[in-house]
């Protein structure tokens, strides 16, 4: 009996993830600036996302996926570099365009700070993922002859992110690169919930690091920077 | 079976007692230890007091039961982190009083907690915890008592809802964000309104000296009309006034009466 459970539970596991639910993703880049002036070194990427809007804010997870993922260069981590020059990057004192770094790099101790931390491209992601709809319901029993769940539950999600690059040597703005996922979850279940996960945000995340791994690898002008 | 109606019985207890539960939360938190802000050639005593040390905020949700937010030690700690990078001294007061000889502090700061607010997803409809901070900032000068300048300070923090994650770990983290959003407030701004602190320190130095000019003419004219009316006093009093005065007599007449 032990053996039957422990098979059943695995092929469910298995169909699980065989069925994970489908995602559709796209991917869009516009490289404001014909290359890069240098390329990036260890440690001299920041990613940083937008928390300073009203009805949403970019996830610290989905930033420290985009950063894991990136294989170019070792990324600073996001919460060690805002404690770092505190109080210049918290949702309401963090530039937010291009313009405003002039007046933020003007301050000695911060344009000290970040060239001591060796930053030199600093990436702000910034969107959020959603539940767009859901449907269906599930009952779950337990009594002391045992327990079960019947029944049918699906939900959308859709993750929508876009990422601008800066140069904060030049104080421009070298390119956005955005990542649009969406995707349907499924959990039928019949005594056993079977959850058919689609990984909408792994998905944005996912094409979002690789583009900017291409971006970041693109061409490199010569004797700049 | 005789099990069966106590489980039952304990299931509606737990059910009904379901909306007097207490959600304590305890805001535990470091802040970045050296701000990256200019540090003013002041010297400040800060005042602590109990009630800010010991703030907690205490709110019923109508179906999400009671809920406690101690904020008293995280924002104790957040000035502590704060003050020394923006001052080039710091001591720390438990009340407001004037400074003792030997201090070198130039003013008095103190902080108040004026409003604490949050929000959770269940009354807003959102997926997010708030919080939302007033404070007032009072500067005094080294006597206490002169007040020299109020700033307002404003926070607002907020964390999304986790599947996961507690609303006890959600409301202390937008407490902590809205901690930090009203630090970097001041620490960015004050010393932008320098300007504005000495011509508001020079007032309150002109209102002192005003007030003491008063005061000392008040006293040279009060003791000149306890002059004069001791000597009108004197001629009359060993005519008029009997020597059991009463009581209620002014004590400086009665002194004076000879």
């Amino acid at each position: 009996m032990k053996t039957f459970r422990c098979t059943r539970g695995l092929s469910l596991l298995a169909l699980a993830l065989a069925l994970g639910g489908c995602v559709s993703a796209t991917i869009e880049e516009v490289r404001t600036a014909p290359a890069l002036l240098k390329a990036p070194q260890e440690g001299s990427i920041v990613i940083l996302g937008r928390r300073h809007n009203n009805g949403y804010e970019t996830e610290s997870n989905f930033v420290d996926c985009v950063g894991k993922s990136l294989r170019s260069s070792a990324v600073l981590p996001e919460q060690a570099f805002i404690d770092s020059l505190y109080p210049w990057f918290e949702p309401r004192t963090a530039p937010l365009d291009t313009a405003d770094l002039p007046a933020l790099l003007a301050n000695e101790a911060v344009a000290k700070r970040i060239e001591g931390l060796g930053v030199r491209y600093m990436i702000w992601v910034d969107g959020a993922t959603n539940t767009t709809d859901q449907a269906g319901s599930m009952t779950c029993t337990i009594s002391p002859g045992g327990g079960g769940c019947f029944g049918f539950v699906t939900w959308a999600r859709d993750s929508s992110y876009e990422a601008t690059v800066w140069d904060l040597e030049t104080q421009q703005t070298l390119g956005r690169i955005s990542s649009d996922a969406n995707g349907t979850s499924y959990m039928p279940a019949m005594i056993v919930p079977v959850p058919i996960i689609a990984r909408v945000q792994a998905q944005a995340c996912s094409g979002l690091a690789d583009q900017l791994e291409t971006f970041l690898s693109g061409p490199v002008t010569e004797n700049a920077g | 079976m005789a099990l069966r109606p106590a489980a039952l019985a304990s299931l509606c207890l737990s059910l009904l007692l379901g909306g007097c539960t207490t959600t304590a939360v305890t805001v535990e938190a470091t802040f970045p230890e050296r701000p990256v802000v200019e540090q003013l050639p002041l010297e400040v005593a800060v005042v602590f007091d109990e009630a800010f040390q010991s703030y907690t905020l205490s709110e019923s949700i109508p179906q999400r039961g009671d809920w406690e937010i101690d904020l008293g030690a995280a924002q104790v700690a957040l000035f502590r982190a704060m003050l020394p990078a923006l001052f080039s001294a710091v001591t720390e007061r438990d009340v407001l009083a004037p400074e003792p000889e030997d201090s070198t502090a130039d003013l008095l700061l103190r902080p108040q907690l004026q409003d604490m607010q949050f929000s959770i997803p269940y009354q807003t409809r959102s997926n997010f915890f708030e919080v939302w901070l007033k404070y007032e900032i009072e500067l005094y000068e080294r006597d206490g008592q002169a007040l020299v300048a109020r700033y307002p300070l404003t926070g607002y923090g907020r964390t999304r809802d986790g599947f996961l994650d507690s609303a006890q770990v959600a409301i202390e983290q937008a407490a902590v964000t809205a901690l930090r959003d009203a630090g970097a407030f001041f620490a960015i701004e004050f010393p932008r309104n320098q300007d504005s602190l000495e011509a508001a320190r020079v007032q309150a130095q002109q209102r002192q000296a005003e007030k003491a000019r008063a005061e000392a003419e008040a006293e040279a004219q009060a003791e000149a009309a306890a002059e004069e009316a001791a000597d009108n006093g004197g001629e009359d009093a060993t005519a008029d006034v009997p020597t059991d005065a009463p009581a209620d007599a002014p004590q400086s007449l009665r002194e004076e009466t000879p």
